[in-house]
């Protein structure tokens, strides 16, 4: 076992190796940054350019694609208030508060660096217990699923700050949004209203990027200023300074149990086949708020939720591959395209895939070391470019995202009516941002919906119908039981820092 | 809640009654075992905003307790001054561009293709902004469109929908 981790770490400081890794790093900043661009598209772009490459080689700047893709939608959340992945949602929460404060050049180095560490904490379980973890994914069923749909849901109730009501009003919105198109299992469509295009849902980065873009757009020309003069601090630098990149290395490593935590959390959401980036950066995110000596100042620009949220999501991808390296299992739609890789190269995924072709696993293994740490150099180089972006006239900032909404909503089907979809979600989401109603929630809820109601459905027609059978393999079975814990406890803990806030404000009142 | 706001409050709690409503109506006029959780989630949608009316009616009741703490609403997100009613109609300027200039976008793809819709929506919707120097209306409508355009279809190989009309033209 170590021969081989030599092995692969002398094997991945190849040039060849480091070369495709930063192309892979490099493209990958791109399709994240821009929203509507998820790293499944990317790393499905890349498959066909991998085929005159080494299989080691090959894999290797899928693995850059993957981990840059993760971390670079942080960007345009952070700056521009839409999230360029799912993934990066959690983040937009703290991060685009950063920014309205001035502090956008904090907020990207704090997100870079965390990404960083937490890409690379989550290797190692990848490098030395990955069977062993495995062996849990196998063991999710449709009450499993049920249960952790149901626990993501619960997180919305964190994740609304003030009313607990419209948070979820915003998940129910979320929810009904995913429900929208043919039943999971009866294949009855529900709020179709004839539109073919509908059949299959909403899609979910359709729905992210219309929720965000179009009332980003509607406030950008709705301001009477030209440039954002109130996002520019009195000694703005559309620069990153090396001194910035320092602080923001101080204070992650003064979170380092945020970051280790979030990490952990983030790989364990990946190992769990279905459950991709996004639900790692909430999840994470919801904890970092839960275990924090301050979670209200959560959601007002603060750096913990920025950390919490990169490193969570950042660490899923290393989990996605427990399952799909080890069982063949993919651990989310990325992975999925990575099995397919595996294929294409001529690699049997499976039980036998370390047995009979260690050299190249490990290969890949330790060149995800280098691309998640080959984009914090690029990154941060691209966060300078993209920080001018906030001294741009509003109007021709509006009319650009507006274009990149476009097309990233058009680019996940082929298919014009995806514009309508989104600016139809988009003005859900303008009237959401008008009441004062998070569009977090929303996501989370579009995210999980689907998954929440057709493993209900096949939960139900496990049991036949049976509601009591229902209810007594949701307790019995022992995943469902620690997932069941972890609700109870998540709505629990809510209602009671719910209650002290209230308490401390009317003491706050009183005196 | 802001105690200042309260009628938003109060508007947005009965719309959201009325769209609980609906939707309510909706998921029960579907079959039963094809509208489980669309039944559900509409009736904790109405149980929900019955709540928040019911919260604001019971403030408004105990004596309008008018506090004079300033939070961040959207008034200040949309940038719009404190002064002008925030009961405005949701029809503001701004909704119209961005909904006119989308939906003429999607309506004239078929027409012109989606390279010459990008940039004539460019080109309209920085017009409808106020943008009215010439070299920056012509560098940004163009330029932009054609690098994304290009991008998208060389590297990602997606077909954008050309347009009946470049069609014909091109025979």
């Amino acid at each position: 076992m170590i021969e081989n981790i030599f092995y692969g770490l002398t094997s991945a400081l190849q040039p060849g190796i480091l070369l495709v890794v930063f192309i892979g790093v490099l493209l990958g900043m791109i399709v994240g940054t821009l929203p509507g661009l998820t790293s499944t598209l990317g790393v499905a772009i890349l498959v066909p350019l991998t085929f005159v490459m080494r299989p080691e080689a090959g894999l290797a700047m899928l693995g850059g694609m993957y981990c840059a893709s993760t971390y670079s939608g942080a960007i345009s959340a952070i700056l521009i208030g839409i999230p360029g992945t799912p993934a990066n949602c959690a983040t937009l929460l703290d991060g685009q508060a950063m920014t309205k404060k001035g502090e956008a050049n904090q907020a990207l180095v704090l997100a870079t660096i965390a990404s960083c560490i937490g890409g690379l904490i989550s290797i190692i379980p990848l490098l030395f217990i990955a069977p062993a973890l495995a062996q849990v994914s196998l063991k999710f069923g449709s009450f499993e699923y049920f249960l952790l749909a149901i626990f993501g849901i619960s997180i919305i109730a964190s994740l609304a700050e003030e009313s607990l009501e419209k948070g979820l009003i915003s998940g129910i919105i979320g929810l009904f949004l995913a429900i929208v198109g043919m039943h999971p299992l009866t294949g009855f469509l529900r709020f179709t209203y004839g539109r073919t295009s509908l059949f299959d849902g909403v899609p979910v980065i359709v729905g992210m990027v219309g929720l965000y873009s179009i009332p980003e757009i509607i406030s950008l020309i709705s301001k009477k200023k030209k440039i954002n003069s109130h996002l520019i601090p009195i000694n703005f630098s559309a620069r990153i300074t090396f001194q910035e990149v320092i602080q923001g290395i101080k204070e992650v490593y003064r979170q380092k149990w945020n970051v280790f935590r979030s990490s952990i959390i983030g790989t364990i959401v990946g190992i769990i086949p279905g459950a991709g980036c996004s639900i790692g950066g909430f999840v994470a995110y919801d904890q970092a708020k839960r275990f924090s000596k301050e979670p209200e100042k959560f959601g007002t620009g603060w750096a913990e939720g920025i950390i919490a949220s990169e490193s969570g999501n950042n660490a899923t991808p290393a989990g996605t591959l427990i399952p799909l390296l080890t069982l063949g299992v993919p651990g989310n739609a990325v992975s999925a395209v990575f099995l397919g890789a595996l294929i294409i190269h001529g690699l049997r995924p499976g039980a036998d895939l370390f047995a009979g072709s260690a050299n190249i696993m490990y290969t890949f293994i330790m060149s995800l070391f280098l691309g998640n740490l080959f984009f914090v150099p690029i990154g941060l180089i691209i966060c300078s470019y993209g920080l001018k972006m906030l001294l741009i006239p509003r109007a021709i900032l509006a009319s650009l995202v507006g274009l990149l909404a476009i097309m990233g909503s058009f680019t996940i089907r082929a298919n014009m009516e995806d514009v309508l979809i989104m600016l139809a979600v988009g003005l859900i989401g303008y009237a959401m941002v008008r009441n004062d109603v998070p569009r977090a929630p929303a996501v989370l809820g579009l995210v999980l919906g689907t998954m929440a109601e057709s493993e209900l459905a096949r939960s139900f027609s496990i049991v036949r119908g049976d509601y009591w059978i229902f209810i007594t393999k949701l307790i019995t079975r022992p995943i469902c039981l620690i997932l069941l814990t972890l609700t109870v406890f998540s709505i629990l803990q809510g209602i009671q820092s719910r209650q002290k806030k209230a308490k401390r404000n009317m003491n706050k009142n009183l005196s | 809640m802001n105690y200042k706001l309260w009628r938003k409050d109060l508007y947005f709690a009965i719309s959201m009654i009325c769209i609980s409503l609906y939707l309510m109506m909706k998921s029960f006029s579907y079959p039963a075992d094809s509208s489980f959780f669309p039944r559900i989630l509409s009736i904790l949608l109405l149980a929900l905003s019955l709540i928040i009316l019911l919260k604001i009616l019971r403030r408004r009741i105990e004596g309008g307790l008018l506090k004079k703490h300033k939070e961040q609403t959207s008034i200040e997100k949309f940038g719009m001054e404190k002064h002008k009613s925030r009961n405005g109609s949701i029809w503001k300027k701004p909704v119209i561009i961005v909904f006119l200039s989308l939906i003429l976008y999607v309506g004239i793809t078929p027409l012109i293709g989606f390279f010459m819709a990008s940039i004539l929506f460019m080109f309209v919707f920085l017009l409808l902004n106020g943008v009215r120097n010439w070299l920056v209306l012509l560098v940004i409508s163009i330029v932009p469109a054609t690098i994304l355009y290009f991008a998208f279809s060389i590297f990602f190989h997606i077909l954008f929908p050309t347009g009946y009309l470049i069609e014909c033209w091109l025979g």
